[in-house]
């Protein structure tokens, strides 16, 4: 019986998440009271006679999958020094009882065993009255990767609670002056771990974007003195140039078939937008304003259409046209300087920088009707870029002094900033990952 | 009494002491500061300048405007009156923005100032062939501060000799 009720509610988020626009609206401004209550215990380690060794590594993983679950919107974790049981792995153990006074619908129990040199983890999602089981699988990773395999874990759990994957296992792009005083791309998880460095360029890199393969990252570079195009392969570790025309090669976005990138560069004397074929290089202007600055472009989730940003109104505002170059539309008349537009992936809304009383602070409009809503006031707050589940967005702000790096649902709330180091700018969230573990 | 004699000649000794002693104390007067010689420079020889430096100045811009504004075309004129006299010099036009704004609009911007300039000397007579123009945006401020004063010395356009 209570298995049924909690389908039928996990029956109403997914159509939340899948149909209903408006519906996942109420959701998420929902953020806070949630949808999910889960209670995620620390997990326990199969033998006792593992080491206390180890006690530091499973409350660390632990505290990872609370963190990752999170994040959701659609998932409330509960605090876990409120948890009336801990230590349990054995679902027939779970007391129900005890659990209403925490009020929580479903409850991980994790298993955590290790060799030293790989991790397994058993991992049981339960719904709190029943003891039913709603999701269950084993896992395993070598020991450096556990922390990802935590990631893998909560993107599962997320799927079997919500019905769509979460973005543990994302990673964002972006520029920073971590190394010196150039001006470099990085790439780190989604909380801000394990940030690498993809480029040397010993000068400046600007704008990254992901290819939605998640394999390639477009960006321009002053290597070569000209602001020039690039594609960087990451797998195979391998830089290529595509557009070194005289003037800003600025790279904009990746069509979501891959084939190719919106970018603007100099004709006529004057920044114009540009469809590029990634493979063959043939290139396809796409407007003709040799009075106005064209740039910023973002791919619609379905390809047909390209937000970018103009100046041909006199102040820099957002349009729409699609992918021939026709069909333009305005869409943004509030304030005088609106820019740097991202496609929301669900396809339904933009986020921009827009200059403010304030300063520069992120809106986010609806692509069909509406005002802007300001999702910022704290600082200076630019680059918006939406994750890849149209839930979550990154964003630079120096309201702490230099530009960091910072994550947001996109109602505003649950910011939480993930870089320390150097000044950090103009991130990109990488599509849906995979890992793959040893 | 006896006692008391002892003690003024004891006070006595001691001022003694004071009246004489303390001229004794005070250190030798310090050797007198010498003076610094002035080194002897030798005045390097100023080789008569056979030929005279260029010296474009940088002009400034509004802010996101990139039109060459009415204080700055006299600075621009007399850049583009030594570009007619030293005909045989080319330059780069490096359009810079201050950070306000995105980084990509800024780049466009700064290329647009870049180009307002080289419109400007080209239609004054300078040959378009002898100018390039780069932009950099936002990426290279002279000033790192966050006021106007900063701002307005960073959205500029410079010039950059090509030999």
């Amino acid at each position: 019986m209570m298995i049924k009720r909690f389908k039928i509610i996990l029956l109403f988020v997914f159509c939340a998440v899948c149909f209903a626009q408006g519906d996942a609206y109420l959701k998420i401004t929902d953020v806070g009271s949630g949808v999910v209550r889960l209670a995620v215990p620390n997990m326990v380690p199969r033998l006792e006679g593992l080491g206390s060794a180890w006690d530091t590594t499973i409350t660390t993983l632990s505290a990872v999958l609370r963190e990752d679950l999170r994040f959701s919107p659609f998932i409330d974790v509960i605090d876990s020094s409120l948890y009336p049981q801990n230590g349990i792995s054995d679902p027939s153990k779970i007391d129900p009882f005890k659990w209403s006074s925490v009020n929580a619908h479903a409850i991980v129990l994790g298993q955590f065993d290790t060799d030293g040199r790989k991790v397994s983890i058993k991992i049981g999602l339960y719904s709190v009255n029943s003891r039913a089981k709603i999701f269950k699988q084993d896992y395993q990773a070598s020991t450096v990767q556990a922390r990802r395999l935590v990631h893998r874990i909560a993107d599962d759990i997320h799927k079997a609670l919500t019905g769509e994957e979460g973005v543990a296992q994302t990673q964002i792009a972006f520029v920073s002056t971590r190394a010196g005083e150039n001006k470099d791309i990085y790439i780190c998880d989604y909380d801000g771990f394990s940030p690498r460095r993809i480029t040397d360029s010993r000068s400046t890199v600007l704008s990254p974007d992901w290819s939605p393969g998640g394999d390639r990252l477009s960006y321009t570079s002053y290597k070569n003195d000209n602001p020039d195009l690039y594609v960087f392969d990451i797998y195979k570790d391998r830089e290529v140039v595509l557009a070194s025309h005289s003037g800003p090669n600025l790279t904009g976005s990746w069509s979501p078939d891959g084939r190719s990138i919106c970018y603007s560069r100099i004709a006529d004397s004057n920044s114009e937008l540009y469809l590029l074929d990634v493979r063959t290089g043939d290139e396809t202007r796409l407007t003709y304003t040799p009075l106005s600055i064209e740039n910023s472009p973002s791919f619609s989730p379905t390809g047909r259409e390209i937000v970018f940003t103009s100046d041909r109104s006199g102040t820099p505002q957002i349009y729409i046209m699609d992918v021939l170059g026709t069909h333009c539309r305005r869409v943004t008349y509030e304030g005088n300087y609106n820019d740097g537009a991202d496609w929301s992936p669900r396809g339904d809304k933009i986020c921009y920088t827009s200059r403010t009383d304030q300063g520069f602070q992120i809106a986010v409009i609806n692509v069909a009707y509406g005002d802007p809503v300001y999702i910022t006031s704290v600082g200076n707050n630019e680059n918006p870029y939406w994750a890849p589940d149209g839930y979550h967005i990154v964003f630079t702000s120096n309201r702490t002094g230099k530009y960091q790096l910072y994550t947001m649902n996109w109602d505003g709330s649950d910011v939480r900033r993930i870089t320390n180091s150097g000044a950090n700018t103009a991130p990109a969230w990488s599509p849906r990952y995979r890992w793959s573990f040893d | 009494m006896r006692k008391n004699s002892v003690v003024l000649i004891v006070a006595f000794l001691v001022l003694a002491v004071f009246i004489t002693g303390c001229p004794k104390k005070t250190p030798p007067p310090p050797p007198p500061v010498v003076a610094p010689t002035q080194p002897v420079i030798e005045e390097p020889v100023v080789e008569p300048k056979i030929e005279p430096k260029i010296e474009l100045r940088t002009v400034y811009f509004d802010y996101d405007k990139y039109n060459i504004r009415a204080d700055q075309s006299a600075r621009l004129t007399d850049n583009a009156e030594q570009l007619m006299k030293f005909s045989n010099v080319n330059i780069i036009v490096e359009g810079h923005c201050d950070e306000r704004g995105t980084e990509e609009y800024n780049m466009a911007l700064g290329e647009k100032r870049a180009r307002a300039v080289l419109n400007f000397l080209s239609e004054y007579g300078i040959a378009a062939t002898r100018i390039s123009t780069r932009s950099f945006g936002e990426e290279r401020p002279v000033c790192k501060e966050t006021d106007d004063n900063c701002y307005q010395l960073n959205r500029r356009c410079e010039f950059i000799e090509v030999k």
